[in-house]
């Protein structure tokens, strides 16, 4: 009992953790943006690297989001099939669905790190200062922690709840 | 061989309902392997998404989208309508679809129309006295009209696809939003028409005409109204870009309807930010590993193939409409709008303007088709969530629905075989 405790806290923070990064992406975007127009349009200047960035934090949204979809079950798929699982069988299905977006994710995850590192050797800059690796690295990252979710999912996953939020 | 029985596997678990993200991504890993790309590969494909300027527009309005649903705008437009028009008979019908359109332009694709509008349209209707089951369908099937309009989110995917593509035709995304101005005017009339006709025998209570009530309607308004006008003038006329008029728009309706109205708390804006963000999320990722997935198929010179094999079959660009018109419906049964965007145009707009179809109008007959496919069985989604929101069985629904349907297939036949309806005020 008391592990299922510290487990149901670990996982209540993380999916705080999730929330408070994804308000604060979506907020970036939308300050930058506004005080790059404010910026062009009344004083005739503006950020030079200011859509570079935007740009940059609209896939690292992606994936934040992507992540919290992933845990609310809400990826969208097709599922004209399932509705004719008989239900005791349907976590069965749901079990496997869940390996092989867990397998995929890994594999992503995987390569894009090779790519990533051998964007660090390389060097190149994303914009400004920053280093183009520190942005790209946002993709093994995500596919790293939605495979991972998709692993537990898979493992918890039985007869009562077919869609854990986890 | 193993080629065929790879897609097998992979079509099979779509259908099955694995996430359709990592069915894409394996086959795009799956054609990166067999040509020899190092897979790698996938973080450069994946890494597009920060190389498309227009993106940012897709969070944005998805947020405002999602605000305004959660906020009591519906039934402040409904307010407005029914004592501007409420006296005319069959006039709160036409204005329904009117204010439906605008409501899903703002509110993307989601089917929220139906749970914010179509829930406080469908009492309205059944009180001034038409019958269940026109409601019923009249509310289902206004879910997803205004697909076509400025800022829907599915009108800005398809831009942001095609502009991806290199195609030798050009185009902007505001003629996008221009082609669909008369396709969805034309669909509100012919919708309205049939609407008046079929209810022609039915005594409708019309209420009395009240100047104060369109003034307090109004007023309750005042801070939502320049909205559309700050869009349309933004847009319209080339003074924002489109990311930055999302982005002005999603701090106003932020600021108003959590600071002026106060109706979406701290807490339920948190939500807000979870839901919306999780749907964009989902639908960026799709688009990304579809848009790897387009590079196997151009490099595997799939679209090439396809074009030849439909040469051989099609002769004119007529019956190639009329093929086109068949898939899509039958696409739009199957697959959401989202994901018959990313997988679907990448390989039917290179044979499209092969055959002489101009993009824009491809667009909006794809987009109509898809609008349509959200009152097909089995997987429109108009029809489940109608069924969900209003208790109906989904049978029900349907066939509520299909007279409405029927108009609008009327009006797809138009739009696809009529290009000036789309194209008349581009080509200027």
């Amino acid at each position: 009992m008391q592990k299922y405790k510290t487990e149901s806290t670990i996982i209540f923070w993380l999916h705080r953790i999730e929330d408070i990064i994804v308000t604060f992406l979506l907020s970036s975007i939308l300050i930058f943006a506004v005080t790059q127009i404010i910026l062009r349009n009344f004083f005739e200047s503006g950020i030079i690297w200011a859509d570079s960035l935007l740009r940059i934090l609209v896939l690292w949204l992606a994936l934040a989001g992507a992540i919290l979809a992933s845990r609310q079950g809400k990826q969208i798929n097709i599922d004209v099939f399932s509705q004719f699982i008989p239900d005791p069988y349907k976590h069965h299905v749901q079990k496997l669905n869940f390996l092989f977006a867990s397998v995929i994710c890994l594999l992503i995850s995987y390569y894009s790190f090779q790519f990533v590192s051998l964007e660090y050797e390389t060097g190149g800059y994303a914009f400004a200062e920053v280093p183009a690796w520190v942005a790209e690295a946002v993709i093994p990252l995500g596919f790293a922690i939605m495979g991972m979710r998709y692993l537990v999912q898979t493992l918890t996953i039985n007869k009562k709840s077919s869609n854990p939020e986890l | 061989m193993t080629t065929l029985l790879v897609v097998v596997v992979l079509i099979s678990l779509a259908l099955f309902g694995a996430p359709l993200f990592s069915v894409i991504a394996a086959a795009a890993l799956y054609g990166f392997y067999i040509a020899g790309i190092e897979l790698q590969v996938i973080g450069i494909e994946l890494y597009r998404i920060a190389e498309t300027p227009l993106l940012m527009a897709l969070p944005l309005f998805t947020f405002s989208g999602y605000i305004l649903s959660e906020s009591n705008t519906s039934q402040r437009m409904l307010n407005l309508i029914q004592s501007m028009v409420g006296w005319m008979p069959g006039g709160l019908v036409i204005f329904a679809f009117i204010i439906s359109a605008l409501f899903t332009a703002f509110t993307g694709a989601s089917g929220v129309t139906i749970v914010a509008l179509g829930a406080l349209l469908y009492p309205t209707l059944k009180k001034a006295g038409y019958s269940e089951k026109f409601s019923l369908g009249m509310v289902t099937a206004s879910g997803s009209l205004g697909l076509l309009l400025a800022p829907s989110l599915p009108l800005i995917l398809y831009g942001i696809i095609a502009q991806q593509m290199d195609l030798d035709v050009h185009f902007s995304i505001n003629d996008l939003f221009i082609a669909g101005l008369l396709p969805v005017a034309l669909m509100v009339i012919a919708l309205s028409i049939y609407s008046v006709i079929k209810n022609r025998q039915f005594r409708i209570n019309t209420e009395t005409f009240d100047k104060r009530r369109i003034y307090s309607a109004l007023w309750a308004m005042r801070w939502e109204l320049p909205m559309p006008v700050l869009l349309i003038a933004g847009i319209y006329s080339g003074y924002f870009a489109i990311s930055e008029a999302a982005a002005v728009i999603a701090i106003y309706v932020l600021f108003i309807e959590v600071l002026v109205y106060k109706e979406v708390s701290f807490s339920r804006l948190m939500r807000v930010i979870r839901e919306s963000m999780a749907m964009v999320g989902s639908i960026l990722l799709i688009l990304a590993v579809s848009l790897a997935l387009t590079n196997v198929f151009v490099d595997a010179e799939v679209p090439s193939i396809l074009f030849d094999l439909i040469k051989d079959n099609v002769e004119s660009k007529i019956s190639f409409l009329i093929l086109l018109n068949v898939f899509l419906l039958f696409v739009g049964a199957i697959l959401d709008i989202f994901s018959a965007l990313v997988i679907v145009v990448p390989l039917i707009l290179p044979v499209a303007i092969s055959f002489g179809i101009h993009p824009v109008h491809l667009g909006i007959i794809f987009l109509a088709n898809m609008q349509i496919g959200y009152l097909t069985p089995p997987v429109g989604m108009n029809l489940f969530i109608s069924g969900y929101r209003f208790k109906k069985p989904i049978a029900e629904i349907y066939s509520a629905s299909f007279p409405f349907m029927l108009v609008l297939i009327i009006v797809l036949l138009a739009i696809t075989y009529i290009p000036q309806l789309s194209l008349y005020f581009i080509a200027k």
